[in-house]
């Protein structure tokens, strides 16, 4: 990956793939391949991170997995939100929002 | 059922540490091969693709590391969520059963209730004694017990180290008083303590009502209530405050009321109706003198110090006290800290705790026979009900259920059973336990234990129901699921036979202990019954006690000696009276004092000799009082005072033992080493229990051996003389605090400890019989059922319904004769370990065994009657057309 992608913000990750799962199952690729496609290459996610941080949402009790059956017919692990996740991400996205326009009017009164 | 033991069925299936690494690996795989594809797919070579994905993913090995530890901790999760998701569903399905089979329930519920209501009982008795905790502010690991070589204080040495110590924040004295309490009504005898006056902040409790002592309030008299007190003798009334009382004809103000359980530090029995602070201007030789050690010592430690290093802190000091003052005795030095709660709290007491310990221990042991018994009844019960399940069962295991989910559903069924009857055996507990505070209100001193259920208790008793369950329940359970598929669903007889033959076993070892109990209640009785008939060698009928307790501080020995003369010579010329004499031991109370008693050689050919011996101090006239004829000599005169020459009059075992007989004019050395000349001898009486040997017996005139306390025995008309001798005591001294009972109800304490024994082991002989009824009952009841075809052919070809009820009980006789004779000789063997409890009556004794005997075999008999009768009576037709 090239230098010039900006490293995430602590937390960023889980935000993200909790907003990926509103979707509906999906498996580990599935997720990160919405997450590289939605920030057309902004961040640096590598999928290590992306996999540890799956792993524990579902130690949270955040999300929750089920082992099926892929389209091409290979054996993966399908992540879906439970109901507290989705409280999590509601609160989560209000709060970058407030954050996000809190930093824009400093930036832009200066 | 394959090996592996009860571990097999508590085993849920989950995935191993080796599994979950290869689910991770495999989820990382995917993500890599399906990046690959699609990079691949975009146009690079397939060699390409592959670094890239693997680059992309980043640092594989700690992805893995991580969450294998993650995917370990979710795999725990879901385990303990599954067991108790099952654990559930099963619980849902036995209520369910319970409600398809209300009969069945309500005797295995009724059956764990009354067994765990025993042993509930008992452990709050033993949680009260020893886990409660006290009902203060202060941690009880701050509080300890001081004791100068095992011995209480006198006030002088508390004064001095309460001074010089360092080590403790508060140091507390405090001593046991009784008193009479004057009222408009009978004066009554109130148990109390006189305190220092930080005693409550020390122990950091305030009262309900009012306040505690002021450093203000050693000038004058104070009291402080007990709950209880305020509520019978006040009504709760709040007014009490500022009410001045009458003790021992002293007037004392009500400053305030403690808390319902308040105790104070002391161990738990005695209970205490007031607290008064001592009275340092009351002219009170007991805070003077440093030879009367009568206060105990705690006290709140400082913060830090450990209880090993304030006794070492306070032995320095008592040294140095005892350096100057060379009286004190040289045991004092050797201070003790002690803990004021748990075992450690009754060092000291072992005489008194330790009886209390093992009749404990043997109620545990009988209340634990009798859940046996239960859970052999319900055990019974079960295996019955799981052969009729045998073939849902069978269904189950065939469309697929494991094994060992269906032992653990069986046993869930038997635990929410086992958790309803330990529910009702709680409420049992708390009536028994009601039964127990009362049995103690007729000791003459006031004991109260709280035994109040807690946390402690309930956990105990939700222990104990599932230990039950499990015993009752795990091997009917492993018997349902070991069930024989192809049989069980041919319903085919032939497989039922083990299963009787462990029915069989069961109902020979409830028999067995139940009548072992039988046994032992039977002894019990007849050593009452024995006892009865004992003569105790003098009469209470017809005698009335007048017990007299000086106050140590205010009535000198002098006064004491006086005022006995004069109160029994005020009564003896009272209306009605015929005859009246003190002595300091009521005989067959609890009371006893015994001493060793030296023969002096005062003759050529005597040798020293010494001997234990029970003793007792007298006014002239008592022996005629009860009526204890003289074999030679004289009474005491009252001019056998202090001045004179010490004299004593022995019973006649003494005097045989002693000299062989003609003991007048030989002399002993008794207590405090002082000559007594033996002026008379007595017909020998029962001192302390009906049941004893007779002891030698010294009698001391009361006028040379004086005691604070002592009972003037009075021959009278009961109703026309206790108020004479009412009268008599106030009007000679109204400070003296005197009440009046019959002496019938005195003696009669003797036996308590028979009774009891008798009382308890009744109980549970009687119930351990109902349930080995039960047992024996079900076990014919259901073999009956499995035969219908057998005695329907039977009646058909002829045989009449004797014939049949013959064949049933006959087989089932030979059980309940093999438990009754184990029974039977365990009881006799294992009676002897209470021998000295059961006076007169020998453990093989012959007459209780074939009472015994009888009882078990009669309702034996009836048990397998019923249900035999009930086959006989079923019509031929029906038997046969029912198979």
């Amino acid at each position: 990956m090239s230098d010039s992608m900006t490293p995430l913000l602590r937390g960023t990750v889980d935000l993200l793939i909790l907003r990926s799962l509103r979707q509906g199952p999906s498996h580990g690729y599935d997720v990160s391949r919405w997450v590289r496609e939605r920030t057309d290459g902004v961040f640096a996610l590598e999928d290590a991170a992306l996999y540890q941080a799956l792993h524990r949402l579902e130690d949270r009790g955040w999300v929750r997995s089920e082992w099926g059956l892929s389209d091409n017919n290979r054996r993966a692990k399908y992540y879906q939100l439970t109901p507290e996740g989705r409280r999590q991400l509601r609160t989560e996205v209000s709060m970058w929002k407030q954050y996000a326009e809190a930093v824009v009017r400093v930036i832009g009164s200066a | 059922m394959k090996p592996g033991g009860v571990k097999r069925w508590f085993r849920f299936p989950s995935r191993t540490r080796d599994d979950i690494r290869a689910d991770v690996d495999d989820e990382i795989q995917f993500q890599i091969d399906m990046r690959t594809e699609d990079l691949r797919r975009s146009g690079m070579s397939e060699r390409d693709a592959r670094v890239q994905a693997g680059r992309e993913f980043g640092d594989r090995a700690t992805a893995t590391r991580t969450s294998v530890r993650r995917e370990k901790r979710i795999e725990r999760r879901r385990y303990v969520a599954r067991i108790f998701s099952e654990f559930w569903q099963d619980a849902v399905v036995g209520i369910r059963l319970i409600r398809r089979n209300p009969g069945f329930a309500a005797a295995v519920i009724a059956t764990v209730a009354v067994t765990t209501a025993g042993h509930t009982a008992i452990f709050s008795v033993v949680n009260s004694l020893l886990f409660k905790p006290l009902p203060l502010a202060t941690a009880a690991h701050e509080l300890a017990r001081v004791r100068g070589g095992a011995s209480q204080m006198s006030w002088p040495d508390y004064r001095d180290v309460l001074a010089r110590q360092r080590v403790f924040r508060e140091l507390v004295a405090h001593r046991r008083l009784v008193v009479g309490f004057a009222t408009t009504g009978a004066p009554a005898r109130l148990w109390g303590e006189q305190v220092s006056l930080n005693y409550f902040r020390a122990l950091g409790v305030s009262p309900d009502l009012g306040r505690t002592f002021t450093p203000a309030d050693t000038r004058r008299d104070v009291v402080i209530l007990a709950a209880h007190l305020w509520h019978a003798r006040f009504g709760g009334d709040p007014s009490v405050l500022g009410r001045v009382l009458m003790l021992n004809g002293r007037p004392f103000e009500v400053l305030g009321v403690m808390p319902a359980g308040f105790r104070g530090a002391a161990p738990p029995g005695p209970r205490n109706d007031f607290w008064a602070p001592v009275n340092e201007t009351v002219s009170d030789q007991l805070l003077s003198d440093r030879a009367a050690a009568r206060f105990e010592v705690f006290g709140r430690l400082n913060p830090a110090v450990s209880r090993a290093q304030a006794a070492a802190a306070l032995r320095v000091i008592a040294q140095q006290i005892r350096a100057e003052h060379p009286t004190i005795r040289d045991t004092f030095a050797n201070m003790e800290v002690l803990p004021v709660d748990g075992l450690g709290a009754f060092r000291g007491m072992a005489n008194l705790i330790l009886p209390v310990l093992a009749f404990l221990a043997l109620m545990t042991v009988v209340a634990g026979l009798l859940l046996l018994i239960g859970c052999a009844n319900i055990s019974g019960l079960l295996l019955g009900r799981a052969a009729a399940r045998s073939k849902e069962i069978a269904v189950r295991l065939a469309v697929g259920a494991g094994r060992a989910r269906l032992v653990r559903q069986l046993l869930t069924e038997s635990l929410v059973l086992a958790l309803a009857g330990g529910a009702g055996g709680t409420l049992l507990a708390l009536w028994l336990t009601g039964g127990v505070n009362s049995l103690f209100s007729r000791l003459p001193v006031p004991i109260e234990f709280d035994l109040a259920l807690d946390r402690r208790v309930l956990a105990y008793t939700l222990g104990l129901s599932t230990l039950t369950a499990l015993v009752f329940g795990l091997l009917p359970a492993r018997r349902a699921a070991s069930v024989d598929l192809v049989s069980s669903l041919k319903d085919d007889a032939a497989g039922r036979a083990g299963r009787q033959k462990l029915r069989r076993a069961l109902v020979v070892g409830q028999v067995a202990v139940c009548s072992m109990l039988l046994v032992w209640s039977g002894l019990f009785v007849r050593s009452l019954y024995h006892v009865g008939g004992i003569d105790p060698g003098f009469d209470p009928e017809g005698v009335l006690l007048a017990r007299i307790e000086f106050d140590e501080g205010t009535h000198a020995a002098d006064f004491g000696r006086r005022f006995a003369r004069d109160f029994q010579q005020a009564v003896e010329r009272s209306p009605g009276v015929d005859a009246a004499g003190g002595a300091t031991v009521v005989p067959l109370s609890i009371d006893n004092e015994e001493f060793d008693l030296f023969r002096v050689v005062d003759r050529p050919g005597t040798q020293p000799f010494r001997q234990r011996v029970f003793a007792n101090r007298l006014t002239p006239g008592w022996f005629d009082t009860v009526k204890i004829p003289f074999v030679a000599g004289r009474d005491f005169r009252w001019s056998d005072g202090d001045w004179a020459p010490g004299v004593a009059i022995v019973n006649e075992t003494l005097a045989r033992q002693f000299w062989n007989g003609g003991a007048v004019g030989r002399r002993v050395l008794g207590p405090e080493k002082r000559v007594l000349e033996i002026v008379g001898v007595v017909r020998d009486s029962k001192y302390w229990t009906l049941g004893e040997e007779i002891r030698p017996t010294i009698y001391l005139p009361f006028q040379q051996a004086y005691l604070r306390s002592m009972t003037l025995h009075i021959r009278a008309d009961v109703r026309s003389a206790t108020n004479a001798i009412t009268r008599a005591s106030r009007s000679l001294a109204p400070d003296v605090f005197v009440d009046v009972a019959p002496m019938k109800a005195t003696t009669g304490l003797s036996v308590l400890p028979a009774q009891v024994g008798a009382a308890v082991s009744a109980a549970f002989g009687g119930l351990a019989m109902l349930l080995a009824a039960l047992g024996v009952y079900g076990l014919v009841a259901f073999s009956v059922s499995q035969r219908t075809r057998e005695i329907a052919v039977r009646r058909a070809i002829g045989a009449s319904t004797f014939d049949i009820m013959r064949l049933v009980i006959g087989e089932h006789g030979t059980l309940t004769l093999i438990g009754l004779a184990a029974g039977v000789g365990l009881g006799g063997v294992g009676a002897n370990v209470f021998r000295s409890f059961i006076a007169g009556v020998s453990p093989a004794d012959a007459m209780t065994f074939a009472v015994v005997a009888t009882v078990v075999a009669s309702a034996a008999l009836v048990a397998s009657a019923l249900p035999a009768l009930h086959a006989a009576l079923v019509s031929p037709m029906l038997g046969l057309r029912d198979s």
